[in-house]
């Protein structure tokens, strides 16, 4: 078998983390690779590395037996290497024909789009894609999420693609759905391309994967063959190793009374897989963590209970009573606080002072009739920034030019500045280094300690095993527990979101 | 020692978004005192600060609204539709009417005229630009139907000398400008509404999730625009003793002009009251120093232009355009 890519000790870090440490990967001519890892495993750094979107700090990359420099996506693509993002590239208000062709325009003799020739040539191409029920007229935007994919594959032949990188190209797609674009994987890559499938569905990675590069902590684990007797179990061995549970500093404290109740929650995720029966109660001064893969739906959970998005079904309950949540005006009066997963677009104010950022959300805690008190605010400021080891001078830096982990305690102090009963973290240690991170663990405790309820959305295994005292999974089967604190270690709960296994937990 | 401290004083001067339009206005005040003899002489001041009073009042409020990431074209057509109303009460009137309800009418419409458009914005989710150049023509159109598109007399001498005439050698609208200025100034930097106002054209969704009702502190923002139109109107129509349906005209443009020059940007977060005055006295100066040298009316339009866009890209290109 020819190999089409050989990427060998890459190395790339991040600032002070090393995101990719000696890391190869070999793709060969009509192969499906499989690309595994946890969360944070390298996986879409190598693959953004391919893809010419990151350059390397340090290997080689050889296409079709040649050394090449990737230093921007173009230079990938025109040796035949993409991606196939879920979205972004296709244009809904156009054609199949018109996608496919896009920059790529088949003229006549006069210089005049040859429509025709598209048309055919299109249909001729998704005919041996084996989806000739797909209509070349049809707009795309009027396709399934499958046929779109499918679209875009074809989209990236004409374009004259080998390599084909899918990153959890079946997230948001039916089981039937799934068969199809299958189909069309194996098609193209019996015509001799290769394909790099990232999943975290491990049934599917088994079924349609010859080969799996396995990635842990930005180093390689193993590079194995497909076989009957791998299973799924073997697999998730390989991606988590022999873990060692990290310290999160954690104190234990009575819990009071149920602060926050939800019954029987529906909603849609982003990518409009539909959620069912979401049952959880928080009591003031406990910690609950909800954890899941990336993608599972966990952001969308806490928006829907924040009222930034339509639940579909279900209730929610403040202190023992229904309330009709539908924004987050109403559920910050009725004592909820949100730090969202996206500290930069959303979570903070770039061009605004940082003391400003710390205070926006407690505004009326701080002024006289309307006008601010200015010295009383900053003192304030003052007083939670040295409790958190910021430097004095921080809060009157721009919240732009302040590191990850400060960026996120500027957060964190605008909900201590509230008067929340109930916080809900979305994704709080995602990309801070790891002083910040045992911090930031140790800031939720306080707060926990303060009788707040806290409910934690996480997909860092370590941080939910470790500052939780109850923990619920969302998996693609559904929500899952609660598990209490010391009943679930890192393999348990892996296997279980995977969905590994069929558990249920018990407990509370 | 002292050197260090005079370093200082001038490193924080050139970093501050203010030296740009002060060294302009210097400038220029430098060639005209030498090249026209009329341009110093007080009477020439108290005609420019006569002249810009009603700039500085819409464009105080226009800085409020662009640091709040909106934008208001339909202040000119408000500053007609004010007028004529008053008007219309003042003539109703028996007796002429009393000036403090001719105000408080004033005002109210101001605001109202300010409430639609933000209603509009916030609520109905249109874009601000196309918004309020719609509201502009609807505004203009109601001044034109109840004036019967001609300039109404009649009104009540009280009311003219509360917003025109002259305290000392100082003209009263350049006072009340001058009034609003440190007024906007002190809500823009010191209160929870210029606060929000800042984080609003920062970052709007950070406030959505901090639970912030946006929508309605957005209302807020153009209803302060309105408001301060209005008295802009009050006083243009005092000042000619006359209501104008077709007063008004380009007056959102200027205002939006020294809004930039003063250093706010236009993307909003970020906004500076005091800079807005200093790029009113400015483009001010400039129009008076045209005149002072005899610049044929043609060739005014054409400077006045490439005034505006020197000042506005020198600004730009500053790094932080405004340090609060």
């Amino acid at each position: 078998m020819n190999t089409l890519v050989e990427m060998k000790s890459l190395k790339k870090n991040f600032g002070g983390i090393k995101a990719l440490q000696d890391v190869d990967l070999e793709i060969g001519a009509g192969e499906i690779h499989g690309l595994l890892g946890e969360n944070g495993a390298g996986k879409s750094t190598l693959m953004r590395i391919l893809c010419g979107l990151e350059v390397p700090d340090d290997g080689m990359i050889r296409v079709e037996g040649k050394e090449v420099r990737l230093n921007k996506p173009s230079d990938a693509q025109f040796l035949g290497v993409g991606m196939i993002p879920q979205e972004l590239i296709l244009i809904d208000g156009m054609s199949v024909t018109e996608n496919i062709y896009l920059g790529y325009e088949i003229h006549n003799n006069f210089g005049v789009l040859d429509q025709k020739a598209m048309r055919a040539r299109a249909r001729e191409l998704l005919e041996s894609l084996g989806s000739e029920d797909i209509d070349p007229d049809m707009y795309i935007g009027l396709l399934p999420k499958a046929e779109q994919q499918i679209v875009a594959i074809a989209r990236r032949i004409i374009q004259g693609g080998k390599v084909f990188v899918m990153d959890e190209p079946t997230s948001a797609l039916t089981e039937k759905e799934t068969e199809k674009l299958f189909k069309v994987i194996r098609k193209i890559c019996k015509e001799g391309n290769g394909v790099v499938f990232i999943s975290h569905r491990l049934e599917e990675v088994l079924e349609i994967c010859d080969r799996f590069t396995i990635l842990r902590d930005g180093k390689n684990v193993i590079s194995i063959k497909n076989s009957a007797e791998i299973g799924k179990k073997d697999l998730i061995a390989y991606m988590i190793g022999n873990e060692i549970e990290e310290e999160f500093p954690h104190t234990v404290t009575a819990p009071g009374d149920r602060v926050m109740e939800v019954q029987d929650l529906s909603f849609t995720t982003s990518q409009g897989r539909r959620v069912e029966n979401v049952d959880f109660h928080v009591c003031a001064g406990e910690v609950v963590g909800i954890t899941g893969l990336v993608g599972v739906g966990k952001t969308e959970l806490a928006q829907t209970i924040m009222g930034l998005r339509k639940k579909l079904e279900g209730r929610i309950l403040i202190g023992g009573k229904e309330k009709n949540i539908n924004s987050p005006v109403k559920a910050v009066r009725n004592g909820l606080g949100y730090v969202t997963e996206d500290r930069r677009g959303e979570g903070l104010v770039l061009g605004l002072k940082s003391l400003y950022n710390m205070t926006l959300g407690a505004l009326s805690r701080f002024v006289r009739g309307m006008v601010i008190k200015l010295n009383y605010e900053k003192k304030i400021g003052w007083h939670y920034s040295s409790q958190l080891n910021m430097k004095p001078e921080y809060i009157n830096l721009e919240a732009r030019k302040l590191s990850g982990g400060n960026q996120q305690k500027v957060v964190v102090i605008r909900q201590m500045m509230g008067d929340s009963d109930v916080i809900l973290f979305d994704e709080p240690t995602k990309g801070i280094d790891v002083g910040a991170k045992a911090e930031i663990a140790r800031l939720i405790s306080t707060l926990s300690g303060e009788q707040k309820g806290i409910c934690i959305f996480s997909s860092e295994p370590r941080e939910i095993l470790g500052v939780s005292d109850r923990i619920y999974v969302l998996n693609n089967d559904g929500f899952i527990g609660p598990f209490n604190r010391g009943e679930l270690d890192y393999k348990k709960l892996m296997a279980i979101e995977f969905g590994e296994t069929k558990a249920t937990g018990v407990g509370a | 020692m002292n050197d260090g401290r005079l370093r200082k004083i001038r490193k924080e001067f050139f970093s501050s978004v203010y030296s740009g339009p002060i060294i302009a206005i210097l400038v220029i005040a430098l060639f005209l005192s030498v090249f026209s003899p009329q341009f110093l002489k007080v009477t020439n001041f108290v005609n420019i600060s006569n002249q810009i009073a009603i700039n500085i009042i819409i464009a105080v409020g226009m800085t409020i609204l662009i640091t709040s990431g909106g934008i208001d074209l339909s202040v000119g057509a408000n500053v007609a539709l004010t007028g004529v109303i008053i008007a219309l009460y003042f003539r109703a009137m028996p007796e002429g009417g009393s000036p403090l309800v001719g105000i408080l009418i004033g005002i109210g419409i101001g605001a109202l005229l300010g409430a639609v458009n933000g209603a509009v914005v916030a609520y109905l989710k249109a874009p601000p630009f196309i918004t309020t150049l719609g509201t502009m023509g609807v505004y203009r159109g109601f001044a034109l139907v109840l004036s019967g598109g001609r300039p109404l007399m009649g009104i009540n001498t009280d009311f003219v000398h509360i917003f025109s005439g002259f305290i000392g050698a100082v003209p009263q609208q350049f006072i009340i400008a001058l009034l609003f200025t440190l007024v906007g100034a002190f809500l823009l930097n010191r209160t929870s509404i210029g606060r929000i106002a800042q984080c609003m054209g920062g970052n709007e969704k950070t406030l959505r999730v901090s639970g912030i009702p946006v929508e309605l502190y957005k209302v807020l923002m153009y209803v302060i625009t309105g408001m301060l139109a209005a008295v802009a109107g009050m006083v243009l129509t005092s000042m000619m003793a006359v209501a104008e349906p077709i007063a008004g005209q380009f007056y959102e443009l200027d205002a939006v002009a020294v809004v930039v020059m003063g250093g706010t940007q236009l993307q909003g977060g970020k906004g500076t009251v005091l800079g807005t005055l200093l790029g009113a006295v400015l483009l001010g100066v400039v129009r008076n120093g045209l005149n002072m040298l005899g610049v044929p009316a043609n060739y005014q339009q054409l400077f006045v232009g490439m005034i505006i866009m020197i000042a506005v890209v020198s600004g730009s290109r500053r790094k932080d355009a405004v340090q609060i």
